[in-house]
């Protein structure tokens, strides 16, 4: 690691005023950034970390008048895995926070830093920058000429094949939630974007200060299943959200494109009919009609293809529950 | 004896466990002195180099840079030869870490880049950069053992060293005589790295006079003398502590990273190896300071200590109609990296030459190391048996399926029993004359899992329908544990209060072994536990003994720590002899710290009242003390041998394996802790990492190491298999004086192809590659209707054509 600077924020103005100076980056839990500082895999080394984790008042779980579920930004994932109301109603949410990484990193990992953390791509995280690549504003994707077999199954964007590893990204999109942040409320299905390097549409001096997930309509169920070559401590090779009911529809898969992926055609073929294995099958296959694997890697469109199926079916109503066990 | 048996068998804690579990215990790592200073090591970030230049001006001009070591001062360290992302080219010594961390990166290295290869296929093609200019990568291993002068109990008297294959008679006859013969290949085991989770590393300080090393070793005694070679010192002046020691798994049994870099022969030796404690040791003769040099990242560590891969593995049986295995041909390719580990070639004989050498007549085992721009290998748990029986036990599989036998059936018809041989190619042992198996019975191991498992009620993957589909499989593991010409010395100090100091050189890396010792220690003594202590992780105070590695620990310390107390009691007993009145000191015996006479156990003394028969004052006490010195000869051999039954579920939709279950069973003849017995055999997961997806993953472009961390590569936890940890104990080992055999080394071997063979059970198709991830899964499920045909080995009719053929394929 390197030397830096650390400032702890007492508030979110301290925090969005420290942002200005060069290289600053903001921590919230720490476990995506201390990868960061330690792998030196960024093209400029931070030369200033804000935490905002000392920021007080931004952990909560509370249900609004409106019935939206409003969660702060630095709730910790374990918060949330344990929170009956999220349990209750928002079983894919719940699922998810479940299923991330380990006790320990539950505890120290926060929901607004899960949704922002840099995505996952051993080229990109090769330690001391040995990959300078397009993610980083260089020319190459190494991915794309290398080892991919984790990379993205739908083709890249801005030249990246990386994908995003966050397990409760896909929740909240199927869930459509809003991520509020200190200058407006973004739609999860806009929240992530492609940057160099970032992984959301955030500003330089923008904050996730919370998520909002609105009540699931009437009669809709939401499910999550993830699949993992070790159960949650692992990243995803494939994970899939998706709530259904209610006249909604909505499928998302991650880890299987730089950004979350809304699995439109399927959801397209299920809404507003009963679910049942047959069709829950050609959603399936409706969610991978678009998938461009690489070399090594169309094994995920397999997987992607079964979680997809999976899912919708653990959010039939006759399904025992929307934990989608995988 | 069981019945009388006081502390050996008990289920004590190990010696530090307190300390470990408090966080007091002080690792290699922890070790720190006034003055001490830091070193970084520079690595090469090319894959094949020659040093060209090296500017270090702007490293020196920072502040705090007492040193700075390249290959212009250090040139029997550091080469200016490169061969793998990670060889070491400089290192920087300064008063602190950050500072020298910060210094290496201004130096400035002109390298000139050289073609290069990674990828082992491509590494055999005759176009191949070589690793080794003038050197095929394909290299044949040529330190070869052939057997001969066979008694009339079948043993073979005599050993010579060849340079074309491992084995005895004539394979060709062998086959030619042979009813079924059942051959396959294309077996590939993927580069897995040994779980060592302590960075290596040491901590060298030199006096002027003495050299102490602070250092994480499994052969402290050893290591002395390839750390006083480097320094200029001889042996008397050269200190290795490593009291407590972090997992190792024989991965740190050779350290042998003291020897420059040079051609294949050596690298034979293993140059290459990591060079932290070489060059800490370098700085400190230099600099007159403690200098602590641990590689400062995980990834710095994954550069070394890998310990398991597999290119290429053929495999042909003969056997005769009713199962009889009696003639063995294979040929291996082992991809070697940079550097071959001759133990590891020497070591992977234990199937053939000892687990089937029962109806064994004919051998040939062909071994070649690939050579490719990639870190090398050290030993790890198993010693190339992992990957071998990986194939061995898969075809063997085959073959109980063409002789229209049970798997189980099978082995027990060839499996090796007391008395029959026991043939090392290592030589690191000797073999003056037959070396045959000293207890065990593994037919007894396969019944009890058999049970545990309810083998009997298990079904073809024919019957088996549905998404998830089950599979149940097994296979048997063995390895020799250490062997002729090697030992240990012991030394027990016996004070008058009732209490014993065991001193030797014992690297306990987590196993429990200084514990047994002072076990035995404590029974031969007639003391409790608490009463003994042993004194192993410091060579200034401890005596010799021979690198701990090969689960050899409890054969080479075990006879010379009875021999010692054995010593000790005689003189105890003949100061007590006088004082109790009898003619002999064989009359009297010991328990507790008191000395009784046997035939009248009333009479007694206290040890005191012995120590003070010798003329000397009542405050001056002196000590009694006892050595004991132990060599294995020729003869039975301590062996350990297991079985390996996997349950498991496959998801044929996702290619993933859920539900693993593995049996593990050993014969252990006596267990000497029964905790730590089960404890030992409880890390059979880390077997379980290179089935889950533990593989080296290489950028073929850059040579780059892809998953070099912990997130990246899945070193197994109890998570992510169900371990059942059995042991049964047949039988006193002579090879031991309670009884005992190693146990450990051969805990994996068995694990990937009992679980590729509960996949062919669940499935119906061969796995054939290790990591079993899901990509190779789905891709077998894929081409499940012709594999079904296929998968099994081609059997073939041989001999006479008038014997009907034993078996089609399905």
């Amino acid at each position: 690691m390197k030397p830096f600077k650390l400032i702890n924020a007492g508030s979110l103005e301290e925090a969005i005023a420290s942002l200005q100076q060069p290289d600053a980056r903001v921590m919230a839990g720490g476990t995506d950034m201390l990868g960061v500082l330690k792998g030196n895999f960024l093209p400029q080394y931070p030369g200033t970390i804000v935490n905002i984790g000392s920021i007080k008042g931004l952990d909560y779980i509370k249900s609004a008048d409106d019935g939206t579920l409003r969660i702060g930004a630095l709730t910790r994932l374990a918060d949330i895995a344990e929170s009956d109301v999220v349990k209750t109603r928002y079983s894919a949410l719940f699922r998810a926070a479940r299923k991330t990484a380990s006790h320990n990193l539950r505890n120290m990992g926060t929901i607004g830093g899960n949704i922002c953390q840099f995505v996952r791509c051993w080229y990109m995280r090769g330690t001391d920058n040995f990959f300078f690549c397009t993610r980083k504003g260089g020319e190459t994707c190494y991915a794309d000429i290398g080892d991919n077999r984790y990379h993205s199954i739908f083709g890249g964007v801005s030249g990246c094949i990386s994908v995003n590893c966050s397990d409760v990204a896909p929740a909240l999109v199927a869930l459509n939630a809003q991520i509020v942040t200190t200058k407006r409320k973004i739609p999860a299905d806009a929240f992530w974007s492609v940057k160099t390097p970032g992984s959301t549409a955030l500003s330089d001096d923008e904050l996730v200060t919370e998520v909002a997930v609105p009540p699931p309509p009437d009669g809709a169920r939401s499910a999550f299943i993830k699949f993992s070559l070790r159960n949650t401590i692992g990243f995803p090779i494939v994970n899939c959200a998706a709530m259904i009911g209610g006249g909604e529809a909505r499928v998302c898969l991650n880890a299987v494109y730089p950004k979350p992926y809304r699995a439109v055609l399927a959801e397209e073929l299920v809404k507003g009919r009963a679910i049942d294995e047959e069709l829950a099958e050609q959603a399936g296959e409706a969610a991978i009609r678009e998938a461009r694997p690489r070399e090594l890697n169309a094994y995920k469109v397999q997987i992607a293809k079964v979680l997809v199926k999976r899912t919708i079916l653990a959010c039939s109503p006759t399904a025992t529950s929307g934990e989608g066990e995988l | 004896m069981t019945s009388a048996l006081r502390v050996v068998g008990k289920p004590v804690h190990k010696q530090g466990d307190q300390l470990r579990a408090t966080g007091q215990a002080q690792y290699s790592s922890d070790a720190h002195l006034p003055g001490m200073l830091h070193g970084s090591i520079l690595n090469c970030p090319y894959p094949s180099a020659d040093l060209v230049s090296i500017d270090t001006s702007a490293a020196a001009a920072v502040p705090g840079v007492k040193l700075i070591l390249t290959p212009d001062n250090c040139s029997d360290v550091l080469a200016r030869t490169y061969q793998y992302i990670g060889h070491p080219v400089a290192c920087v010594v300064a008063t602190t870490l950050d500072i020298a961390q910060h210094a290496i990166t201004l130096i400035k290295v002109e390298y000139k880049q050289k073609a290069f290869v990674v990828d082992p296929d491509e590494a055999m093609k005759p176009d191949s950069p070589q690793v080794f200019p003038g050197f095929d990568n394909l290299h044949p291993f040529d330190l070869c053992s052939h057997f001969s002068e066979r008694n009339e109990q079948g043993l073979f008297a005599k050993r010579e060293a060849a340079t074309d294959y491992d084995g005895f008679g004539d394979v060709e006859k062998g086959f030619a005589e042979a009813d079924v013969i059942v051959e396959d290949e294309g077996y590939r085991f993927g580069l897995a790295h040994a779980p060592v989770p302590e960075r290596r590393g040491g901590l060298a300080h030199f006096d002027g006079e003495k050299l102490t090393v602070w250092s994480t070793t499994q052969s402290a005694q050893q290591t002395r003398g390839y750390i006083g070679s480097v320094a200029g010192l001889q042996i008397h002046n050269v200190r290795v502590i490593s009291e407590f020691n972090s997992g190792s798994f024989g991965a740190r049994g050779d350290d042998t990273g003291f020897l420059p870099d040079s051609g294949p022969d050596v690298a034979f030796m293993g140059a290459g190896h990591d060079k932290s404690v070489a060059l800490a040791v370098k700085a400190s003769v230099m600099l007159l300071k403690p200098v602590r040099i641990f590689l400062s990242s995980n990834e710095e560590n994954f550069y070394h200590f890998w310990g398991r891969g597999t290119t290429y593995c053929r495999v042909k049986l003969g056997f005769k109609k009713d199962g009889t295995l009696t003639t063995w041909d294979m040929e291996l390719a082992v991809n070697s990296g940079l550097f071959g580990n001759r133990w590891t070639f020497m070591f992977s004989n234990g199937t053939a030459l000892m687990l089937y050498s029962r109806n064994a007549e004919h051998v040939r085992i062909k071994k070649y190391a690939i050579f490719t721009n990639t870190p090398g290998q050290v030993g790890w748990c198993g010693y190339g048996n992992p990957e071998y029986m990986f194939a061995t036990e898969q075809v063997m599989d085959q073959a109980a399926e063409i002789l229209g036998m049970d798997p189980v059936e099978l082995r027990k018809k060839n499996h090796m029993r007391p008395g029959d041989n026991i043939l090392n190619v290592s030589r690191a042992y000797a073999h003056t004359g037959p070396n045959w198996l000293g207890s065990g019975d593994i037919s007894a191991v396969l019944d009890l899992l058999m049970e545990e498992t309810d083998w009997k009620s298990r079904k073809p993957a024919s019957e088996k329908t549905g998404v998830v589909r089950h599979g149940l499989g097994m296979a048997l593991t063995c390895q020799q544990c250490a062997g002729e010409g090697v030992g240990s010395n012991a030394i027990v100090k016996l004070n008058h209060d009732g209490t014993a100091e065991l001193c030797n050189t014992y690297a306990d890396t987590g196993m429990g072994g200084r514990s047994a010792c002072r076990q035995i220690a404590a029974e031969e003594l007639g003391l409790t536990f608490d009463k003994v202590r042993i004194i192993a992780g410091d060579t200034d105070a401890s005596v010799w003994g021979t690198s701990n590695a090969c689960s050899g620990g409890t054969m080479k310390y075990g006879w010379a720590v009875a021999l010692a107390c054995r010593d000790a009691l005689k003189t105890l007993f003949e100061l007590s002899a006088p004082l109790l009145k009898v003619a002999q000191p064989s009359e009297l015996a010991t328990v507790d710290g008191e000395v009784f006479v046997k035939a009248d156990p009333t009479r007694r003394i206290k040890w005191e009242q012995a120590f003070l028969n010798q003329g000397n004052n009542d405050i001056d006490h002196t000590q009694i003390v006892g050595k004991g010195v132990w060599i294995m000869g020729s003869g039975p051999q301590n062996t350990e041998k297991a079985a390996t039954f996997v349950s498991l579920d496959v998801d044929t939709e996702t290619g993933q394996l859920l539900n693993v279950k593995i049996y593990h069973c050993a014969d252990v003849g006596r267990a000497l802790n029964a905790k730590d017995t089960k404890a030992q055999i409880l890390r059979i997961h880390h077997g379980f990492e290179s089935v889950l997806g533990a593989t080296m993953i290489l950028d073929k472009a850059t040579g780059r190491l892809l998953n070099g961390s912990y997130i990246d590569y899945p070193v197994a936890t109890m998570w992510d298999c169900d371990v059942h940890p059995y042991y049964i104990e047949s039988g006193n080992d002579p090879t031991h004086p309670y009884g005992a055999v190693g146990l450990g080394q051969a805990l994996q071997n068995g694990i990937h192809a009992a679980t590729a063979n509960a996949i062919y059970n669940a499935i119906g198709v061969r796995i054939k590659d290790t990591p079993m991830t899901p990509d190779v899964i789905l891709k077998a499920l894929t081409s499940m209707g012709e594999q079904a045909v296929n998968g099994a080995g081609a059997a073939t009719q041989a001999g006479n054509e008038s014997v009907p053929r034993v078996c089609e394929t399905a």
